[in-house]
This record gives structure tokens, sequence and C-alpha cells, in this order.
């Protein structure tokens, strides 16, 4: 693979002056190695985005799983309380 | 919450309030995957990969939600879990209304693994630059700043070496898949 990473993205980017964005389109169309080049940099640069969004719904996710684990094991525990101590509170006056 | 809410939550990369209104479809994908040869971690891989696809066609003009959101994301986790059991030569047992995709599906999707792959394989420091570029928007100067470069244009220096790594990666996986 050839080396263009730095001319692509700053394309990609539209870093490029007017002129110097005509000669490289020009180089495109008879460049195919080029262009090829081009596809698979924007696939990694679309794969960046995918996995920042993955990341962010798995961070989601387990915060939402982690706030239902805290809120049944908090219900069962103020039941067990509950029952405990209307146990406790019959068992002392009966 | 409502699904035009949810969208609206996901535009606005919103995603803990968005996850709350879309928790509640999960479990109806993880039992579609655990009927067929799947575990509880493959369902959530599907179900995280559903949600980016959700994620990614909400942000294109054409989109446009024709059935409820629960129905959409079943869809789509079925499509993918197919994907896999194909991978694996293993097919649904379910006999349902999933849509088996073409060859150029196909490829497209092998293609975009791999350059997911590709970016994986970098080192930490490196997938942290290019995210906070790519994704976060964040100028050179501010990821100079968070990642402790020395100045902008090493930071700068550093992204091209990082993105020129990745698509070295991506030509080894490729060749190796070929």
């Amino acid at each position: 693979m050839n080396n263009n990473t730095i001319l692509i993205d700053r394309y990609l980017q539209n870093e490029l002056p007017a002129e110097e964005r005509v000669t490289f389109e020009k180089q495109l169309e008879n460049d195919v190695v080029l262009k090829e080049e081009i596809t698979i940099q924007q696939k990694i640069i679309n794969s960046i985005e995918s996995i920042a969004v993955k990341q962010e719904f798995s961070k989601a996710l387990r915060k939402q799983w982690i706030l239902q684990q805290v809120l049944k094991w908090g219900l069962i525990i103020l039941i067990v309380a509950a029952i405990s101590f209307i146990h406790h509170h019959f068992k002392n006056h009966f | 919450m409502t699904d035009i809410e949810i969208i609206g939550h996901l535009k606005s990369k919103r995603y803990s309030k968005a996850v709350k209104g879309l928790s509640a479809i999960y479990p109806s994908v993880k039992e579609y995957i655990l009927a067929n040869n799947g575990t509880k971690e493959d369902a959530e891989d599907i179900f995280q990969d559903a949600l980016v696809v959700l994620y990614k066609n909400i942000n294109t003009p054409a989109f446009a939600l024709t059935s409820s959101l629960k129905t959409y994301l079943q869809s789509v986790s079925k499509n993918l879990w197919y994907n896999v059991l194909r991978q694996k030569n293993k097919y649904p047992l379910v006999n349902d209304s999933t849509e088996i995709p073409n060859t150029a599906e196909k490829t497209a999707e092998a293609d975009y693994k791999l350059a997911e792959m590709a970016f994986e394989l970098l080192g930490k420091k490196c997938r942290q630059l290019l995210i906070a570029f790519y994704y976060k928007k964040e100028s050179l100067s501010q990821i100079a700043r968070s990642l402790s470069f020395s100045s902008e244009q090493v930071a700068r220096n550093q992204k091209y070496r990082c993105l020129r790594k990745a698509k070295e990666n991506y030509a080894h996986l490729k060749n190796g898949s070929s």
C-alpha cells in the first residue's frame, strides 16, 4: 500500500486548498490504487465511529443493569427487613 | 418513553437516556439468540451492534421509521445473528421473516468488520486519539493536553502514524482472510 495517509486525510477532512483539491481529484480519476487507499482510510474512520458508539452503548447498558440490580436487591433487602421487623415485633408482644 | 423520544436522545448522543427506553427491547432479542444456538454474551454483542446500526441509520437523511423501534431492532438483530451463524455454518432454527443478505452485503459487512478489527489492533493511546479526533471532534490542541502530547503538532503526527498503522493492519487482515 502506498503512503498517502496525510494527503488523503486532508482531502477527507476538507483541509486541502481548492487548487490542491482539484489536482488531487484529477489524480484520483486515473489512479486505481489511490482510490482503493481512500476507500480503506474512509472505512477505518467509519469504524472508529461505530466502535466509539458501541462503547457508549456498552457503558450505558452496564449502568442501567447496575441500577436495576441495586433496585432489585434494595427491594429484596427492604422486604426481608420489613418481615423480620414484623416478626420480631409480634414475637415480643404476643 | 416513546420511539420518537428515544430517537431524539440518540441523535443528541444522550446514550444513557436512550438506553433507558431501549433496554425493554433487549429481553426479546436475548430470547431469540438463546433459542438459536447463542449465549447471553452473544445476545449482548448483537444487541449493541443493532443499536449501532440504528444510530447510524437515524443519522442519515433518508431514515424513516416504518415500524416500531422494537420491531426494527428485533429485525436488525435477527439479520446480524443470521450472519454470525452463517460464518459458523449454523442457521437459525426458528422459521421467521429474517432477510437473507445478498453477496454484496456480505462482502461489505466483512470489510466493515475487518476495518473494526484493524482499529481494535491499535494500541490504547492510538485508539483514544483517533476516537477523540474523529468521533468526539476534539481539536488537536485539546487532544494534546488530554493525552499528554508535548504539542499540537506532535498529536497531529501521531494521528497520522495511528491511521497508517490501522491501514497496515487492515491490509494484513485482508490478505490473511483472502
